[in-house]
């Protein structure tokens, strides 16, 4: 069949102008027909990141980089993405560039959010996983730290079993000692006094931590590093104040002994029933507190997942 | 006579050069005459491809020629070019498989070195050096038996102006089509490149392209697209400068075509190097 | 009318033609002879402004050539035919097409009449039949011929006929000097015929114009040609009588290709 030259050229231009854009498109790995949506991401380092770079979601590409620009008044970099409209990047997700841009690899790398978020709009900016590297920290920090935590427990422990031989001991010369001990009960009274406000700040602080904790898995949580070095102190302090308890049982010891051996004033003191009280709920405070600690230590821990060991 | 008609060089007043007479410059040294030669040569060129984009404004006369002209130089062409790329593609990608064979570079970085490097340099370049001998030998050999059988005189005196008619169709022709084969070649190249790997078993397809995409850039096929559009030029016009101021007879008609094909190839490589510096 | 006005030309430092004068008469058919190399074709591209003399003026229908523009110049020229030595058809093309070639481009006629009129043509040249064949498949005659037909198709005011006999045989020389004598009687055209056939000279020249050493030495009627006061006429004359009938060689140069 004969065709005309104008025909031939006219088609075969048409052909290489096609088959041109077509290849171009596919090697800048575009989604050709498919429709995208834009997606935008900031960094603080692009990273050699250039456009036409893939984007990958769990190492899948799922589209391109588009335009990389630094935002002169942010000075961050600002990354514009094409992504294919086929899968899901829901609400949540956070991009980070990642590969060595000396072998080229540089691409940008989208941790999907839960699973049952919305699909993010188009035009939306992406979360960055903020700080990766305090994470890091933190992982090095756990193991340490449980262990600090499980030895003060188990000093609050110890303590606690002493306090509760103590208590459990004066049954016999309480009564006869009674006098000797009113002596000492203003005494004893400013000891508890002060031990019940190291308990309530122990409380208060370990009350701190969880709630620096909780901060923590909030999303702009940037001051783990803060919160990890209040807990340590908070331990720290705990510690500090287990041993002055310590020594008020210590003290609490020399009197029972005082009291056995039948010391005046010490039976007096055993006499008074208010301050048996006072002493006793002192101690139920302690042990309701640290038991609390000991059984669930999630509740103040909650959401620090590497925290579990206890 | 016979010698003279060799350094034959036709006078630039004239409209159109006779072919019984030698040209012979005045009384000045052989020597300076021969070093001025080039500078003659190119000022004769250029008026000559002046002339025939001067006249432009006649082109609605000629239309049907460019058409002709583009599928003679186009289309005719594209077998050889898709031919040349074939292999030359097939070639690269193997032997770049075979000089990155180490453990410690990844397989994609095959795709990533012989696509841009087709798009690049040797798509076009190489389809270049197939048109210099095929349609630059072909124009030059058609407008030198033109001249010497006096056809281009002929048409010179039944009032066509034989530059708009027979030069500007062909260059326009290269500068439109030669794009068109460098798009053949690349994909063909392409093509064959990825054949190759996953014939030899060497290198898969997806592997290939993944490479050739991590490291694609808009630039590599415009700059070749620039290229292809010189060396269209470049081709077609030489050959027609080479073609039309022929004398001499057969043996004229063959230096021509000789000058043609040798001079397109060697300018290919000016402008090659000229474009590769001033865009990279 | 065509007038040349002491014209002189030169390709670098050899000169061709020095102070050239001749008058080309409406209806004539002039012949101008001369040796290979005496500028004969040089003189004849000056007639159509193909080249330009360096001093000195071509007055075509009282145009001057030399000071004409370009587009002046075309127009100028579609009063001329001119038949080259080898033909000059465009072996791209058909015949027919090469007939029709010039009228394509500068007639308004439709294809039909465009077709009328080459047959037309054909016959005038006694080949209705080869319409359909590529110059190729043609004999020199019959090129010739062809040829003739195109350089006739936009109906020229004036022939030029480029060696017209030279490389055929006697017989088909005949043919061709019959052909001119006929298409000037019929078209009433004005001929230049440039030749060293003194056989084909004498079969159809009105009025001879002899150039020698870069000049013209000799014009005159046709009959006057044997009794001449020119010796290089005379010798020019004698040398062609003995050689009648046998086409003389052409300068390698002006050969055309094969």
């Amino acid at each position: 069949m004969q065709y005309s030259n104008e025909l031939k050229v006219g088609a075969a231009i048409i052909l290489a102008v096609v088959a041109a854009f077509v290849g171009i498109r596919f090697f800048q790995n575009v989604p050709l027909f498919e429709s995208s949506y834009t997606l935008y991401a900031e960094f603080d380092n692009a990273n050699g990141l250039v456009s036409g770079k893939p984007v990958r979601m769990k190492g899948v590409k799922v589209g391109s980089v588009e335009r990389v620009q630094l935002d002169p008044q942010s000075q961050t970099v600002r990354v514009e993405m094409k992504l294919e409209r086929g899968p899901r990047v829901p609400e949540g997700s956070e991009a980070s560039v990642a590969g060595i841009s000396a072998l080229g690899g540089v691409h940008v790398s989208i941790a999907p959010g839960p699973r049952n978020n919305p699909q993010l709009a188009p035009g939306a900016t992406l979360g960055t996983p903020d700080a990766p590297s305090s994470l890091g920290r933190l992982t090095e920090q756990a193991p340490a730290l449980a262990s600090k935590a499980d030895s003060v427990l188990r000093n609050t422990n110890a303590t606690m079993a002493s306090l509760n031989r103590l208590l459990r001991r004066p049954d016999s010369d309480l009564r006869q000692s009674l006098a000797a001990l009113r002596g000492m009960a203003t005494d004893l009274e400013q000891v508890t006094d002060a031990e019940k406000a190291t308990l309530r700040r122990l409380l208060q602080n370990l009350e701190s931590v969880s709630g620096d904790l909780r901060d923590f898995t909030g999303e702009n949580s940037d001051s783990l590093d803060v919160a990890i070095r209040r807990l340590n102190q908070s331990l720290d302090r705990l510690n500090r104040g287990l041993a002055s308890f310590e020594q008020t049982s210590a003290t609490l010891d020399t009197i029972a002994t005082k009291l056995n051996e039948g010391s005046g004033t010490a039976g007096r003191l055993l006499n008074d029933p208010g301050l048996y009280v006072r002493l006793d709920s002192a101690a139920a405070q302690a042990n309701t507190l640290l038991k609390d600690f000991q059984n669930d230590p999630g509740r103040y821990l909650e959401d620090l997942t590497l925290v579990k060991v206890f | 006579m016979d010698a003279l008609s060799k350094t034959y060089t036709p006078p630039g007043l004239a409209l159109s050069p006779p072919l019984d007479v030698p040209f012979q410059t005045a009384a000045r040294p052989a020597v300076l005459d021969s070093l001025l030669a080039p500078f003659r040569a190119l000022g004769q060129y250029a008026i000559l491809i002046g002339r025939a984009f001067a006249s432009v404004d006649e082109f609605r006369m000629y239309w049907k020629n460019l058409f002709i002209q583009m599928v003679r130089i186009g289309i005719d062409s594209v077998p050889i070019v898709a031919l040349a790329a074939a292999f030359s593609g097939a070639v690269l990608t193997v032997q770049t498989a075979y000089q990155l064979e180490t453990p410690f570079i990844p397989k994609t970085i095959i795709g990533s070195i012989v696509a841009p490097s087709i798009m690049l340099e040797l798509g076009v370049v190489v389809a270049g050096f197939i048109l210099a001998g095929r349609v630059g030998a072909r124009i030059a050999a058609e407008l030198g038996t033109m001249r010497v059988s006096e056809q281009i005189d002929a048409l010179e005196v039944m009032g066509l102006n034989s530059i708009g008619f027979l030069i500007l169709p062909r260059v326009l022709a290269g500068v439109v089509m030669f794009p068109m084969l460098y798009v053949v070649s690349c994909i063909v190249g392409i093509g064959t490149g990825i054949l190759t790997g996953e014939v030899g078993g060497f290198l898969s397809a997806s592997e290939f392209l993944e490479g050739a995409r991590q490291f694609f850039q808009l630039l590599d096929p415009l700059i070749g697209f620039i290229k292809s559009v010189a060396f269209g030029f470049i081709v077609t016009s030489i050959a027609c400068y080479k073609g039309y101021y022929t004398g001499g007879g057969a043996v004229g008609v063959g230096d021509s075509t000789t000058q043609a094909a040798v001079l397109s190839c060697v300018f290919i490589l000016v402008a090659d190097l000229l474009v590769a510096m001033l865009l990279l | 009318m065509i007038e040349v006005r002491n014209i002189s030309k030169s390709f670098g430092d050899l000169q061709v033609l020095s102070d050239v004068s001749l008058d080309v008469r409406e209806g004539e058919k002039l012949a101008i002879i001369g040796r290979s190399g005496s500028g004969k074709s040089v003189l004849m591209k000056h007639l159509v402004g193909l080249l330009k003399p360096d001093t000195g003026h071509v007055y075509v229908d009282d145009q001057d050539l030399c000071c004409a523009s370009y587009e002046r110049l075309r127009e100028l020229r579609k009063r001329f035919g001119v038949l080259f030595q080898g033909g000059a058809l465009f072996d791209s093309m058909s015949s027919f097409e090469n007939i029709a070639f010039p009228l394509r481009y500068f007639s308004s006629l439709s294809d039909a009449e465009i077709e009328t009129r080459v047959q037309d043509c054909l016959d005038l040249v006694n080949l209705s039949d080869v319409g359909a064949k590529n110059p190729s498949e043609l004999s020199g005659g019959m090129r010739k011929r062809v040829a003739l037909a195109r350089a006739i198709s936009m109906e020229p005011a004036y022939i030029l006929y480029d060696e017209p006999t030279s490389g055929l045989d006697p017989e088909t020389s005949n043919t061709i000097n019959d052909l001119i004598n006929q298409l000037a009687r019929e078209l009433n055209v004005t001929s230049v015929v440039i030749t060293h056939d003194m056989h084909s000279v004498l079969e159809v020249a009105d009025r001879v114009a002899f150039l020698h050493n870069q000049d013209l030495e000799w014009v005159g009627p046709v009959a006057e040609v044997h009794d001449c006061a020119s010796p290089n006429l005379n010798s020019f004359v004698r040398a062609s009588e003995y050689k009648i009938g046998d086409p003389s060689p052409t300068s390698p140069l002006s050969e055309p290709s094969p």
